[in-house]
């Protein structure tokens, strides 16, 4: 099936005009699988890492949001083991005026703004409740130890 | 009009979910061997015997291993629980995957359930259902 | 010395019909020349659209004719897009009155109206409440005003301070090179002014005794202007320029098929989340006129297109699901299935291993084809309802408790056997929009209705009226704990809907009332129609006649239990009699107890049997 004009028109507008500290590039064999990196955040635990994270573009995009998640390891309470994200627009508040653009500018900015109560990962939701500053050490060794650029 | 292709790790990972919420197919069930494996490779499933046959009440484990290029080929399978069965190697448990028809003509559109409820479809086809089984509990 | 002549402006003013033709004619009027173009923007057809020239005086004009409003000849100005596709400035909304005889929906902006002023509409009320400001208009305005502005063209170093003004006194002549320039200037100037009339032609400014035409320059600034107003015409779901521009009442604009895909996931406006109308209003509702034109100048290529495009957007609003025969099911209803059957636990499997969760699910058809299936040839109903598994527990042996909860109506438009299954083309069914639902509801209860329906009767009251007696009818029900509002039962199917579009299928659900009756609810596309079955319901059950049967039911529901007792009673009376004579009692008393349990058996297994 031809891609949907949508998808190319985003495509063509990501490498265009990039978001600075997010890249995502399609595969070749499959133009609605995407690589992505995200920097992390400045003042944030992630700050200097680069995340890996693969993207696609389900049958009926945009009705239906992007399945995203994070390959390169991450300490986050929303973010759980296999990279899956817990973000309210991914899921039931997604809107088909969202875009590509707007999803990965939506998870860079929770990774500046981390929120345990509405975890994914509850091991790190509960230490990042009772010990932040550990949690934050935390996150920021794994970000050194997986996320260097 | 084809469908858009799922990447292998989001299929992985609808496949997943799929099991962790039980949706399965009644008898059959799998689950990630290690929970932080960020590929997903290693898989273990889990075989309840058919009814009216040797394996009627035992529980088989089996290890599935899903390759870099699943679903596009199909993923190796080998049993950890000792079985009879013609399509398994008596040595080492692997399933023979030209012997099982799922494996053999193998589509992209097929999971790890389905090869677990073919496996257990061949340990009740009539020519299997009496073969001699090892002790109960016994592995490769 | 030539002047422009400066009308005054023309309300109502409509387009001059009959000029079909874009020949350049010459008018003299008041010793001055004029080049006029005859154009007509509401009844131009494609064919008639001006070439693609941006700079292009009848280009010009058309454009700015698209963003004048038609009541007050000024560019629009808080543009409002009507229900009926025409636009106009909020300050031009003529007088509001109340809106009388209408109950449902039931907000407060909805009772304030007005008469629409323009001709096509046929002098239709509109509701305030479905009239929004139109938010890519608004956009259009502004890349207009900041592309066409006198400051504009002074960046472009083009002088502006050199020309005239539009007041009286003397005006200078203008060089040729900057005359057209300074006419486009002069044209959006006096029409920001609402000195030019919505039909007239492209003005001729005062000054101008010869023009070059356009520079390079001001073909680069029209271009620019193009470029501009192109970003502000794409959908913002489908990403393409609009085709069949639709505004939501939320002032919102998407291609019609867009918006109605978005309406088959949510019910909610892509951009600020309020509640969409009714999917009806957007199948069925009118383009955004002012949109739809203005993309047929930016996009002439589209526009030829449109056929081809609009037959592949049907094809699109049409959808195969599989259907599973069954029981006559209603939308926001929950539906709790059994499903054994091989052939549909494999439909089951595919609507879950497809991640849709949906099926359709039609009754099976109650004995002759029902007046609203028309030809329709099936063993089952050709309206039905989708559901959406909610809830699924599988069982060992294949089969399946399946929690639903319906989602929307649904015609089948054909359907072949898939696996022992039917898969059907549907179409939605949805309601008539809510201005229809109004003026069904006004005209009824001023001049009553003149069918011979059984729901004649109620229609002086209101639809809100209509509404509340049947929540009461609920209510008293419940306090004489009727079977079947039992709290058992409410626990399920939830509390009576506060929505009046929902009550009647809720109580289409409860109430024991026959399956064709029920079918009439089912296919109804009006609320008050609706509601009114349901009336003819309740009346026909409120009569005395129905509470003796009601009771009389009840009592011979019991009879099997009565009677246990009474044997009961009876054979302990048997038993003191014969105990005073000792001599025959043994025998008498065996045979007794035999004929006593006999009976007690038969009546138990009656009484089972009933319950």
């Amino acid at each position: 099936m031809a891609l949907p004009k949508r998808i190319i028109k985003e495509t063509e507008r990501l490498v265009a005009e990039p978001v600075p500290g997010i890249e995502a590039v399609p595969h070749e064999d499959n133009l609605r699988y995407f690589d992505v990196s995200i920097h992390g955040p400045a003042q944030s635990p992630y700050e200097g890492g680069v995340f890996k994270l693969e993207l696609f573009l389900p049958e009926d995009y945009p009705m239906t949001p992007p399945k995203i998640r994070f390959l390169t390891k991450i300490y986050h309470p929303n973010i759980d083991r296999l990279g899956r994200i817990c973000l309210d627009v991914l899921k039931a508040n997604w809107s088909p005026a969202l875009q590509i653009r707007t999803i990965l500018l939506s998870i860079q900015a929770l990774l500046g703004a981390p929120n345990p109560d509405d975890p994914l990962a509850n091991d790190v939701a509960q230490r990042w409740k009772e010990d932040e500053p550990g949690a934050i050490a935390t996150a920021r060794e794994w970000t050194q130890k997986h996320a260097a650029p | 009009m084809s469908k858009a292709k799922v990447p292998r790790n989001f299929r992985l990972l609808e496949e997943l979910e799929k099991g962790e919420k039980g949706l399965g197919a009644e008898s059959c069930s799998y689950g990630l061997d290690d929970g932080d494996d960020i590929m997903m490779s290693n898989w273990t499933g889990t075989i309840l015997g058919p009814p009216h046959s040797a394996h009627e009440n035992r529980i088989y484990s089996v290890r599935i291993h899903c390759s870099e290029q699943y679903p596009e080929q199909p993923p190796s399978v080998t049993f950890i629980s000792r079985v009879n069965l013609p399509c398994v190697d008596q040595t080492t448990g692997a399933v023979d995957a030209t012997k099982l028809p799922c494996l053999a003509q193998w589509r992209y559109e097929y999971t790890m359930e389905h090869v677990l409820v073919e496996l257990r479809r061949s340990m009740g086809i009539p020519q299997n259902k009496k073969l001699p089984q090892p002790p109960e509990g016994s592995t490769f | 010395m030539n002047v422009y002549p400066n009308p005054e402006p023309q309300l109502h003013s409509e387009p001059e019909k009959g000029a079909s033709d874009s020949n350049l004619q010459r008018n003299s009027l008041g010793g001055s020349d004029f080049v006029t173009e005859k154009k007509t923007l509401a009844n131009s057809s494609p064919k008639l659209r001006p070439t693609f020239n941006p700079e292009s005086e009848s280009y010009l004009r058309e454009l700015i004719r698209s963003l004048q409003c038609k009541i007050c000849n000024q560019l629009l100005r808080q543009p409002l897009a009507l229900p009926c596709g025409d636009t106009l400035c909020r300050t031009c909304i003529p007088r509001l009155h109340e809106r009388r005889y209408i109950s449902y929906p039931s907000q407060s902006d909805r009772k304030q109206g007005f008469t629409c002023p323009f001709e096509g509409c046929h002098g239709q009320e509109h509701s305030i409440a479905d009239c929004s400001l139109d938010i890519t208009l608004t956009n259009v305005l502004t890349s207009v005003e900041i592309v066409l502005s006198d400051s504009a063209f002074s960046q472009d170093s083009v002088d502006t301070s050199s020309f005239p003004s539009s007041g009286p006194g003397k005006v200078q002549p203008i060089p040729p090179d900057k005359a057209h320039i300074y006419k486009v200037f002069w044209a959006y100037r006096i029409a920001k002014d609402g000195t030019l009339p919505f039909t007239s032609d492209f003005p001729t400014p005062p000054g101008i005794e010869h023009s070059e035409g356009a520079t390079e320059q001001e073909k680069q600034h029209f271009a620019n202007l193009l470029a501009r107003l192109r970003s502000d015409f794409d959908c913002q779901v489908c990403y393409c320029p609009y085709n069949s521009p639709t505004t939501t009442s939320c002032g919102h604009t998407f291609c019609k098929a867009c918006l109605e895909r978005v309406r088959d996931h949510s019910n909610l406006c892509p951009f600020c989340r309020k509640t969409l109308s009714p999917y009806r209003n957007i199948s069925t509702g009118c383009g955004n006129k002012r949109l739809t034109s203005l993309v047929s100048l930016l996009y002439p290529q589209i526009t030829a297109d449109k056929d081809t495009q609009a037959s592949e957007g049907e094809i699109v609003s049409e959808q195969t699901i599989p259907i599973f025969a069954c029981a006559m099911t209603f939308p926001q209803i929950p539906m709790f299935l059994h499903i054994f059957e091989p052939r549909y636990r494999l439909m089951l499997r595919r609507a879950i291993e497809d991640g849709t969760r949906c099926f359709g699910m039609v009754a099976h058809r109650p004995g002759s084809v029902p007046p609203a299936d028309g030809d329709f040839v099936a063993p089952f109903t050709r309206y039905g309802t989708m559901l959406y598994v909610t809830n699924l527990q599988m069982f060992p042996d294949g089969r399946s408790l399946v929690e639903t909860m319906g989602i929307y109506r649904f015609k089948i438009i054909s359907y072949s056997w898939q696996d022992g299954y039917p898969l059907a083309n549907i179409e939605r069914v949805e309601d008539i929009p809510y201005a229809d639902e109004e003026a069904m509801e006004a005209s009824e209860r001023i001049n009553g209705s003149d069918t011979d329906s059984p729901t004649q009767m109620f229609s002086h009251l209101s639809t809100q009226e209509l509404y509340q007696r049947g929540f009461e009818f609920v209510a008293s029900m419940r306090n004489e704990s009727v079977g079947w509002f039992a709290d058992r039962i409410l626990n399920t199917y939830g509390q009576p809907p506060q929505d009046p579009a929902i009550f009647p299928f809720w109580m289409a659900t409860l109430l024991p009332v026959n399956e064709r009756e029920k079918y009439l609810v089912l296919v109804s596309t009006s609320v008050r129609e609706r509601l009114k079955l349901v009336m003819v319901w309740i009346k026909a059950m409120d009569q005395k006649s129905w509470r003796t049967r009601y009771i009389l039911h009840r009592i011979l529901n019991r009879i099997p239990t009565i009677a246990l007792v009474l044997i009961t009673i009876y054979i302990f009376l048997i038993k003191g009699a014969t105990n005073e004579d000792q001599d025959t009692q043994k025998s008498d008393e065996i045979s007794h107890y035999f004929i006593a349990t006999i009976i007690a058996v038969i009546a138990a297994a009656i009484a089972f049997s009933r319950f």
